[in-house]
């Protein structure tokens, strides 16, 4: 062992640390030999040595008595307001957890109710006036003049309250294949004006267009803006202008589709 | 009411359930080791007590940023107080105690490694003294770890496990500490006398 190597282990000697066998032997051999370094060993050894005394001295110090009483206050003043503090904040956890349960399942009912329980649209005609109204929706009585092929007919059209986006359907219709162009309804209810932006546009009454239970519309439905030939008005009885050159010409309806995907009315717009 | 054979975890359950006697044993098992070794690094009374004070109001107050997982509560605890009294250290650095300022020439300094024979040769009391003050004066990072391993005779790992640092950063600090305590243990008139070999020699150089 050299001076470098003894210096290594000197501090765990002096220390009385756990030492391999041979590194001790070696280092205590090599301290006997070199001078500076068994001064090294002694200088260790006393420093060790004092320091024992001064932790020894220091071993019966601890804090007075008075730091454990404020402890102990403060440990008394402080678990009563956070066990309250904790109570608290759990119960109001709680209630705000309720609460959001009641706004989840309002919110769910709402949404449900919008859905499943459309407002309610009558059409009734001219003759009857009698109004069938949903509790909870909004009906709309519309005048049909038309009693000669309707008599004593009221429609009852369910529309769901929810806003319908502009969508492209292709539906087969009651009385041919027809591409529709849905508008829907801003929310509002159907009447002969059909909406607001409608207003300017001129219509006839509702045509029915089925003969069995035209009425029967209790899932909803749907006012369908189509585009059909002119030949279409003379069906319904309608005048129409049939010359050539406006022959080809087509004219503007709103279909009146239920739930089920059949048209139930017709109304032509001008 | 918590018996002393309780564990340090089970006290700790007992004291956040709101056991103050849990609580109280706690503290009368871990406070007079802190108490010391801020006494130790300060070597200010009433900073130890500040110390013992404010560590076991952390405990209270943040008890759950214990994790057992990372090591013992006791070195928790050492942990929070070291950096208490670093945190006075350096706020009072501009303070200097007339009182407590290390005598570096005073007779126990001089005396305690000149002396051959044993140490009752000198006085008990003025070893301790000196030996007190050359641990005061030495740096934070290696009287930390002087205080650790030799005053409290705490391992290498449980030091290393304190000061967050590796074992082998540990062993290096303390024998740099340790040589820096001799050298102020050292006595002033030995100085003196190589440094004036030192002068003599260059000028005969």
């Amino acid at each position: 062992m050299n001076c470098q190597v003894f210096e290594t282990v000197v501090n765990d000697l002096a220390r009385e640390q756990m030492v391999e066998v041979n590194a001790r032997k070696q280092a205590l051999a090599h301290s006997g030999d070199c001078e500076a370094c068994a001064l090294r060993l002694a200088l260790e050894r006393r420093l060790s040595f004092g320091l024992r005394i001064l932790a020894a001295e220091m071993k019966s110090l601890s804090a007075p008595a008075q730091v454990e009483n404020h402890l102990r206050a403060a440990f008394r003043s402080q678990t009563s307001p956070i066990t309250g503090k904790r109570a608290a904040s759990r119960s109001r956890y709680w209630i705000v957890a309720a609460a959001a349960v009641v706004l989840i399942a309002f919110g769910i009912a709402g949404m449900r109710w919008a859905l499943d329980e459309p407002s309610l649209t009558a059409i009734e005609t001219s003759n009857t006036r009698e109004a069938q109204t949903s509790p909870r929706g909004s009906a709309v009585t519309i005048e049909h003049p038309n009693t000669e092929s309707t008599p004593n007919q009221t429609t009852v059209i369910y529309r769901p309250r929810r806003k319908q986006s502009v969508r492209r359907l292709t539906k087969p219709s009651a009385n041919g294949n027809e591409t529709f162009v849905a508008h829907g309804t801003a929310g509002g209810t159907i009447n002969t004006e059909a909406g607001s932006s409608e207003q300017s546009e001129s219509t006839t009454q509702f045509l029915s267009l089925s003969y069995i239970s035209p009425v029967n519309l209790q899932d909803g439905g749907q006012l369908v803006r189509v585009e059909l030939p002119r030949s279409a008005m003379a069906r319904f009885g309608l005048p129409v202008n049939m010359e050539r050159e406006r022959y080809g010409e087509r004219v503007k309806a709103d279909v009146l589709v239920g739930a089920d995907g059949l048209a139930r009315a017709i109304r032509f717009v001008q | 009411m918590k018996s002393d054979n309780s564990s340090d975890g089970e006290l700790l359950q007992a004291m956040w359930a709101g056991d103050e006697e849990a609580f109280a044993a706690l503290y009368r098992r871990r406070q007079p080791g802190i108490y010391r070794f801020a006494l130790q690094m300060c070597g200010s009374q009433e900073l130890a007590e500040d110390t013992a004070q404010e560590v076991f109001m952390v405990l209270m107050r943040e008890v759950h940023t214990f994790d057992p997982a990372r090591g013992s509560l006791s070195a928790f605890l050492i942990g929070v107080a070291r950096h208490h009294v670093l945190r006075r250290l350096q706020r009072e650095r501009f303070y200097v105690s007339l009182n407590e300022t290390p005598d570096e020439g005073s007779l126990s300094s001089q005396v305690f490694l000149t002396t051959v024979g044993p140490l009752d040769e000198m006085s008990r009391t003025e070893a301790i003294e000196a030996v007190r003050r050359a641990v005061l004066a030495l740096p934070e990072r290696y009287r930390e770890v002087v205080v650790l391993c030799d005053l409290q005779e705490m391992s290498y790992g449980e030091t290393a496990e304190i000061l967050g640092c590796a074992v082998g950063t540990v062993r290096s600090r303390l024998h740099r500490g340790r040589a820096l305590l001799i050298e102020k243990l050292r006595p002033a008139r030995e100085e003196d006398a190589s440094s004036a070999t030192v002068k003599s020699t260059r000028c005969f150089a």
